[in-house]
């Protein structure tokens, strides 16, 4: 009995020495952090998020029908793009000339750079209307930014779109002067100023795919002299393209090239040359605008103009072309 | 002397040791938090943490931020890119980890030019104040929240190197305090070991108190000493020996002595289960010279309070019906399931009487005889427990019932049913194994708790 209490006291002895012990500290934790990881630095969801806002900050203009809060979340050619459109269905009393910004996307493009500015692109998906779809470009130029829509095209009809990085990687953005592709960014939108005013006359013409914009302006300007020579006025009709000082935008596709925006602005110039006809505004946007200027001889509308264009990598043999453009009429006079 | 010592030194461990496992699960307990706080250097107005910091002791974490009252502060997670980005040019203060448990080790921001805009706002406010930049409102976080004098958000660890900016925002801004608040679990893993071992201890030292009293007692008044009947034990483990019988009422050398006292032959029957019912008889005996266990009056008197059940025991003898006689001839044919009723019944009824000679028992009975008769065989005696030795044939046996049908026959074999004095030396080993589960019956009977063997098999 002795011995089995002496052996039970040990035990408690013990177990009451662990427990003190127990008292002692753990060793402080030191933070372990994740590996960096090449991933898109806005995720789906912080993209959804800015595009509701952005969204928000639209319809809210639209309803308006005042672009004075666009500036939250609009810059660039996308803010003066849709003041002016805004300005333009003030003048018509409708909404026809606001292209739809309704942000429900099929595809979001999210920028992989970790340096500002950072850029993320969307597509819309097919509009009710059976418009094309419109591709969206966000910039965020500084970290205190938050992300504004900088620019949009509509779509070409039957356009294929090129390849890009899966959403969650990222696609990192190409600088204007970015060397890997069948040209810069920046001789693109230069070249294809060249193209769009003079077309086929172009020393660049090669350069670029034939395509629909060019197909308009050859349509159209061919209808306002038809027109205009129907009265032996001796009809005439020009278009002037150049670039603006807005910088372009260009992001990388999976094979290697680039998609590119860019604003330009055109000139349409529709003369009358024989000697006492008189032309008027061609549109119903161009007599909205017109006002009571009186009419000559000229006619004289001004654009605000976004192409976005696929640039093929160095080595490739297909031609930059163009996959979508915004045309908005942002003034008019009689010369 | 030294034994009552060694059982106050026990009774003392023992409590000692539960009180400490009961005190390291409370108050003594680990907090089940770590709470630390980062006081800002007073360079800047943000205090930025690093990648991995927030998820430091626990996935979630809470963070609290202070700042001076009535000025504006903004909480915003992002990853390490953004805010760091957002920080830019800024001075701020970096959030390294922790130096102790409650302290987090701040540093002055990395790849920073030394600005002392924040400091010289907080000496001179007026002077020069800081615009403290707010970040709120930026698409690039994940989470934010703003609000005066003190804020406070709650996260769960994602992966990613998520940091948190903790920003003083507005006109003389300064740098907030950081409090981060992790859940830690805390174990307690001497609780049981404490309770177990103390208690273990405890019980130890009171059967050994108990026993010191009894041997002390039992050294004034009695010659005859436990020792004395089982040689087999050392001195020094009869008195637990002693005291634990002593509740139970289990001793089985008690009765053969006691029904040696002239007990009615109904009640001499239980004996052979070496169970306390005969307590009862106990009152009456005393001057009779039985062991010395039979004396101590105050040990004995749990097993009188069982006097109550007694009358069913006690009843059943007086009974005429379950003509013995024959039910030993069915016996043998009885179902199991006859058997297995017959030991229901004898769980609750017989069960104080004789839980040990109970399973020997219900052979005889087969299912015929009602439940609470299966005591009246007890008369009858030697013979039925004889005859009762084939009947479980087929039947699995417990140790119990073997150890029963064992004992009836040797009972049979004299002749003398409960007197099973002339068994002595050969009982003696039995009842050691016995005491397990016949103290545990007695147990079970003390406090109410019906036989779960027998009940439960049945059920």
């Amino acid at each position: 009995m002795k011995s089995t209490t002496t052996r039970s006291m040990a035990v408690v002895a013990a177990v009451l020495a662990t427990g003190l012990l127990a008292g002692c500290a753990e060793e402080l934790p030191v933070p372990k952090p994740e590996a960096p990881v090449a991933a898109a630095v806005v995720t789906q969801s912080q993209e959804r998020k800015i595009l509701d806002k952005v969204s928000g900050v639209v319809d809210e203009a639209n309803k308006a029908s005042k672009a004075d809060s666009l500036a939250a979340r609009l810059s660039g050619p996308a803010l003066s793009i849709r003041e002016t459109q805004l300005k333009l269905a003030a003048a018509r009393g409708d909404d026809e000339p606001l292209t739809n910004l309704t942000m429900q996307m099929q595809q979001v493009i999210l920028p992989s750079d970790q340096e500002w500015p950072r850029s993320s692109y969307a597509i819309t998906v097919q509009p009710k209307d059976l418009t094309t779809p419109v591709l969206m470009a966000f910039n965020q130029s500084t970290a205190r930014e938050q992300y504004k829509l900088w620019a949009w095209v509509r779509l070409l009809p039957g356009v294929t779109m090129p390849q890009f990085a899966e959403a969650d990687l990222g696609s990192a953005s190409v600088a204007p002067n970015d060397e890997s592709l069948k040209m810069t960014p920046d001789s693109a939108v230069e070249q294809y100023a060249s193209v769009l005013t003079v077309d086929e006359r172009s020393k660049y013409a090669d350069n670029f795919a034939d395509d629909d914009l060019r197909a308009f302006f050859r349509e159209y300007g061919q209808k306002q002299v038809d027109a205009i020579n129907k009265e032996e006025c001796g009809g005439e009709f020009k278009v002037g393209y150049e670039r603006t000082k807005d910088p372009v935008k260009a992001v990388r596709t999976a094979d290697g090239g680039a998609l590119m925006l860019a604003a330009m602005i055109s000139t349409e110039t529709i003369t009358a040359k024989e000697e006492g006809c008189e032309i008027g505004p061609p549109s119903e946007s161009a007599q909205a605008l017109w006002g009571d200027a009186g009419n000559t001889n000229v006619v004289q509308l001004n654009y605000k103009d976004v192409v976005a264009m696929y640039i093929p990598p160095k080595d490739s043999d297909d031609q930059v072309s163009l996959v979508g453009y915004e045309h908005v009429l942002s003034s008019v006079s009689n010369g | 002397m030294v034994q009552r010592f060694l059982a106050t030194l026990l009774i003392l461990a023992g409590l000692g040791g539960i009180g400490y496992g009961v005190a390291t699960a409370t108050v003594l307990r680990e907090s089940d938090t770590v709470v630390a706080t980062a006081t800002p250097s007073g360079d800047g107005t943000m205090v930025v943490t690093e990648p991995g910091v927030l998820g430091l002791v626990d996935d979630q974490v809470t963070v609290r931020a202070t700042v001076p009252e009535g000025q504006k502060v903004t909480l915003a997670l992002g990853s390490d890119v953004d805010v760091l980005g957002w920080v830019g040019e800024d001075p701020y203060d970096s959030v390294t980890g922790l130096s102790s448990w409650e302290t987090l080790s701040v540093a002055p921001g990395t790849g920073l030019a030394t600005d002392e805009e924040g400091e010289e706002a907080s000496d001179e406010p007026a002077e020069k104040p800081s615009t403290g930049p707010d970040p709120a409102g930026s698409d690039m976080w994940i989470t934010e929240v703003s609000g005066e004098t003190t804020v406070q958000m709650r996260w769960t660890e994602q992966p990613g190197r998520v940091v948190l900016l903790a920003a003083g925002v507005g006109k003389g801004a300064e740098a907030p305090t950081l409090e981060l608040t992790w859940p830690r679990p805390v174990a307690t893993p001497y609780l049981w070991p404490g309770v177990l071992g103390g208690g273990f201890a405890l019980i130890l030292g009171v059967f050994m108190a108990i026993g010191a009293r009894r041997s002390k007692k039992r050294g004034g008044s009695k010659g005859r000493s436990p020792s004395g009947a089982r040689t087999r034990q050392p001195a020094s483990d009869l008195p637990r020996r002693d005291a634990v019988f002593g509740v139970d009422g289990d001793e089985p050398n008690q009765y053969p002595d006691e029904s040696h006292g002239g007990y009615p032959p109904a009640l001499g029957d239980a004996p052979d289960g070496g169970t306390a019912v005969f307590p009862p008889s106990a009152p009456g005996m005393p001057g009779q010279g039985l062991p010395v266990q039979g004396m101590p009056a105050p040990d004995d008197e749990p097993t009188q309070s069982w006097g109550p059940p007694a009358p069913f025991g006690g009843a059943a003898p007086i009974t005429p019906e379950p003509a013995p006689a024959p039910e030993p001839v069915a016996a043998p044919a009885a179902s199991i399931r006859g058997m297995r009723r017959s030991r229901r019944g004898q769980g609750p009824a017989a069960a104080p009487a004789a839980p040990a000679q109970a399973p020997a028992q219900p052979p005889q009975f087969g299912g015929a005889v009602p439940e609470h008769t299966q005591p009246a065989p007890a008369p009858s005696g030697a013979t039925a427990a004889a005859q009762a030795a084939p009947a479980p044939s087929g039947k699995p046996m417990t140790r119990r019932e073997m150890r029963m049908r064992e004992q009836a026959e040797r009972r049979a074999a004299t002749g003398t049913q409960p007197a099973v004095p002339a068994a002595e030396p050969e009982p003696q080993p039995e009842p050691e194994q016995q005491t397990p589960s016949s103290r545990a019956a007695a147990w079970r009977q003390t406090w109410g708790v019906t036989g779960n063997d027998d009940g439960g098999s049945n059920r």
